[in-house]
């Protein structure tokens, strides 16, 4: 892996304590080594504590490991000259809209990453127009952001990062306050990116039905990786999941019931329709 | 027949009269009984929160009046006040606000304010730190930040319980919080419920964990109540909740999935253990 020119995030043994707990039974993070590429579409799973916000904050050199190493593109966190391209290329969305729109209008908002790095006015006038329009944030430009919905917020958030043309978006929770339009309307728009412009998506969710989006899930528990294999394999692997109190897709969770009451549903179904096309079968058996 | 807790014909104006002025409800108005459990949906900026404010008097209708009791909430400061220690509210992401060194304290506040003595502060801490399932021994002298996020929103709820209210009102209550965390805290409410008699009203987007617990559904779009009635008939309207961006509970919609494929399966079936109950009933019955 070391060296390797694909890899654009990688922590290499990283632990993490918090100041004052030092003791390493209460390490944030242990013994973590992941490789992530870019165009990957990655979620983060795991109980609340067990390191996740942590691990997207070391990725993007808001924290840095108290041993081991995190690199990015090759470059490591510790060097404070790295951090203003560590942070160009890894933009982190909050979950929180409220907390992270800073203009006091839309338009200046998605403005605002680039105003700090003094590029040109026309320059950051082309790529606010550009970025709102294919974010479908076009007719919004001089709307002051507060009033906006959840989703929208979410997606202006999403354009400030996107301006600066990164090639990670790290996304602690994003969805969690939104409505159900609206988390669809962020998820659509992060898929689409990610398909489109092989944008990195890493997604921190305690939602199953949205972990199962991503190419590839991660499991923390306690500080320490867990699991990380497709959504097939993690989502439906209910021995390691509700170890840890966590759960499967409603799909997962259901035929698991149905199997115990003696019924053939495939161990690897994920999806509803997936389990919507077995009951029927079985239903209509005979 | 009295009513308990309710709203009639409330209306609310943010800045009235301004160039800003937003109408946030519109002409409101339900009834709630003693120990029902009230789920409140409705799109972001539906005025669920708005409304939930209306509820223990922290905002005033612009018109109409809320009812608490058969009689109008606000009409003098002390009813104000006494109205709140019945009627508590558990805000969105409640452990933002915190602001206390120790649990204790956090804990503590609520009844400290209402002018209690020491060890009756004391014996209402210990007893809302037990009810939300924290031994209080392990739990009072420990940073409220140092807690995990599931145990610093229960201490958040356990600040609510020692005013001892009849009514509890939550915001969003599972945001931020794991699987688990949203489990053991609906539990906890259906306990609650079922054991003291207490009336629940509870304002989320996320039905997963707590249809199958509803005894009513109000449902809010643009300031309006659009629906109002029990969990069957509100979660039966699915189109007309798609329509307002609101889902149902995914296993429901596996439900109607199935009568989509012509099976004849029960749609108000809101848990994972009722549709278990019911595909058993399907697959059992059609290979007979």
């Amino acid at each position: 892996m070391a060296g390797c020119s694909e890899v654009s995030i990688e922590a290499r043994a990283v632990d993490f304590y918090y100041p004052g707990e030092e003791d390493p039974s209460r390490a944030a993070l242990s013994g973590i080594n992941l490789g992530v590429k870019r165009g990957e579409y990655i979620a983060l799973i795991g109980p609340n504590g067990s390191g996740k916000t942590t691990l997207l904050k070391l990725f993007n050199a808001l924290l840095t490991p108290s041993s081991g190493e995190v690199l990015v593109g090759g470059l490591s966190t510790r060097e404070e000259e790295n951090l203003p391209v560590i942070r160009r290329r890894c933009g982190m969305i909050f979950q929180n809209p409220d907390n992270q729109l800073v203009a006091t209008t839309v338009e200046e908002d998605i403005a605002f990453g680039m105003e700090n790095l003094a590029l040109p006015q026309a320059e950051i006038q082309g790529k606010v127009l550009q970025t709102a329009s294919q974010l479908g944030l076009g007719h919004l430009l001089k709307q002051p952001p507060h009033l906006l919905s959840g989703g929208e917020k979410q997606r202006v958030a999403i354009a400030g990062i996107l301006v600066m043309e990164p090639d990670f978006i790290l996304m602690d929770e994003s969805t969690a306050m939104l409505d159900p339009d609206g988390r669809r309307e962020v998820l659509k728009t992060v898929v689409e990116l990610n398909n489109s412009r092989g944008l990195g998506v890493i997604h921190v969710t305690h939602f199953p039905i949205e972990a199962a989006f991503a190419r590839r899930v991660i499991v923390l528990d306690r500080g320490r990786l867990r699991g990380d294999g497709t959504p097939k394999e993690v989502l439906t692997d209910l021995t390691l999941l509700h170890g840890l109190g966590l759960q499967g897709t409603t799909a997962v969770e259901l035929a698991a019931l149905l199997r115990e009451d003696g019924f053939a549903l495939d161990s690897q179904l994920l999806h509803n329709r997936e389990l919507v096309e077995c009951l029927c079968l079985l239903a209509r058996k005979n | 027949m009295p009513m308990f807790i309710g709203a009639e014909k409330l209306s609310h104006t943010y800045m009235p009269g301004g160039p800003f002025a937003t109408e946030a409800l519109h002409d409101i108005s339900f009834r709630i009984e003693k120990g029902e459990i009230v789920l409140i949906i409705g799109p972001s900026g539906s005025g669920k929160s708005t409304l939930i404010q209306h509820l223990n008097g922290l905002l005033m209708p612009t018109s109409g009046q809320v009812i608490f009791e058969d009689r109008p909430i606000g009409k003098d400061r002390k009813d104000l006040l006494l109205l709140r220690r019945r009627i508590g509210l558990v805000f969105q992401m409640p452990e933002e606000q915190f602001f206390s060194e120790t649990v204790f304290d956090e804990v503590a506040f609520a009844p400290r304010n209402l002018g209690l003595d020491d060890e009756t502060v004391r014996e209402r801490v210990y007893a809302a730190l037990k009810r939300v399932g924290l031994v209080a021994g392990q739990y009072i002298n420990r940073h409220p930040f140092h807690l995990s996020s599931g145990q610093k929103r229960l201490v958040a709820i356990a600040a609510v319980l020692s005013l001892q209210p009849e009514v509890l009102i939550l915001d969003e209550p599972t945001a931020g919080l794991d699987p688990s965390g949203r489990r053991s805290l609906f539990k906890l409410l259906a306990a609650f419920n079922r054991k003291e008699d207490l009336t629940v009203i509870v304002s989320t987007h996320h039905l997963e964990e707590v249809a199958s617990l509803a005894d009513r559904v109000l449902v809010l779009q643009e300031g309006r109540l659009v629906i109002n009635g029990s969990a069957d008939e509100v979660f039966s309207r699915r189109d007309e909740l798609r329509r307002l961006g609101l889902a149902l509970p995914e296993v429901t919609e596996i439900m109607y999935d199935l009568v989509a494929e012509g099976l004849a399966v029960n749609t108000a079936v809101y848990s994972l253990k009722e549709a278990r109950r019911e595909l058993n009933r399907l697959i059992r019955r059609e290979n007979r």
